[in-house]
């Protein structure tokens, strides 16, 4: 792959891993960090193999799947990054995302898997790949994330009709 | 039949949140529409997921911080892959594949 190219599909993937990064991370600041930070080390581990690799830009089919391939790769540094990160956080960035709370109270790794799935609309295998894990943990993950959030609303909504 | 039940509501459940397997599609579409528990347990599901879908933030990011993150990117791209001094030989390839001068009979 030339190197124009690869800046144009990075170009044109950035506002999808900022989403990520941003419902992550919950911060305009910290998520463009991420994404540079992510952007870099992707880059320090695979540049050789993506100069190497010949790619047709002409076709449609490979442009498509080249992008889709170094979206997942980008999503998987930005996921690994931001779990690293938000433990050393104190969040207090997150003040005027309230209405998110229980979002954020879940874990990183639940939050990430929830976005990918409901937000990206990937399929269980593709976050296989992102997350390296076997597809039974990636539905527990989703099926955790949901049930915590659930539950989570639920007694916020009981706790606001008991102020009342 | 308890069993079978239980897995049609299981069934339904994964149709909501499209992790179903594509050969249960038909029978799921089936059964929401000839039974009324279970299409209500549908429409039920359909509002939870809804519901859960309200509850993960989706930002847009804003096109002056697009510009700025992709002047980021480009910088990254530039110091990490320093030009390629195969373009400069393709560059001139192409050039030396063009005419300079046709003459027209």
């Amino acid at each position: 792959m030339r190197k124009e190219e690869l800046v144009s599909i990075i170009d044109s993937l950035l506002p999808r891993v900022y989403g990520l990064a941003f419902a992550l991370m919950g911060d305009e600041l910290e998520a463009e960090q991420v994404i540079i930070d992510a952007y870099t080390v992707y880059l320090m581990q695979d540049k050789d193999f993506l100069l190497k690799e010949s790619f047709d830009s002409s076709d449609s089919k490979e442009r498509s799947s080249i992008r889709r391939y170094l979206l997942k790769e980008l999503f998987r540094e930005v996921f690994e990054l931001c779990q690293k990160r938000i433990p050393q956080l104190s969040g207090k960035n997150r003040k005027n995302l309230l209405e998110f709370e229980s979002f954020y109270r879940i874990g990183v790794n639940k939050r990430a898997v929830m976005y990918l799935k409901e937000i990206e609309k990937f399929q269980i295998e593709d976050l296989q790949e992102i997350f390296s894990m076997e597809r039974h943990r990636v539905l527990e993950l989703f099926h955790n994330a949901k049930h915590e959030l659930l539950i989570d609303k639920k007694i916020n909504n009981e706790e606001m009709l008991s102020w009342n | 039949m308890e069993l079978e039940g239980r897995y049609d509501y299981a069934l339904i459940g994964a149709y909501v949140n499209k992790t179903i397997k594509a050969k249960d599609i038909k029978r799921v579409e089936e059964i929401i529409g000839s039974d009324e528990n279970l299409n209500s347990y549908y429409q039920k599901k359909l509002a939870e997921h809804q519901f859960l879908l309200d509850l993960i933030p989706v930002k847009k990011i804003t096109p002056k911080r697009l510009l700025s993150l992709r002047k980021e990117t480009h910088q990254i791209t530039n110091e990490m892959i320093p030009d390629n001094v195969f373009t400069k030989v393709s560059n001139l390839k192409s050039f030396l594949n063009k005419s300079l001068l046709t003459i027209k009979y």
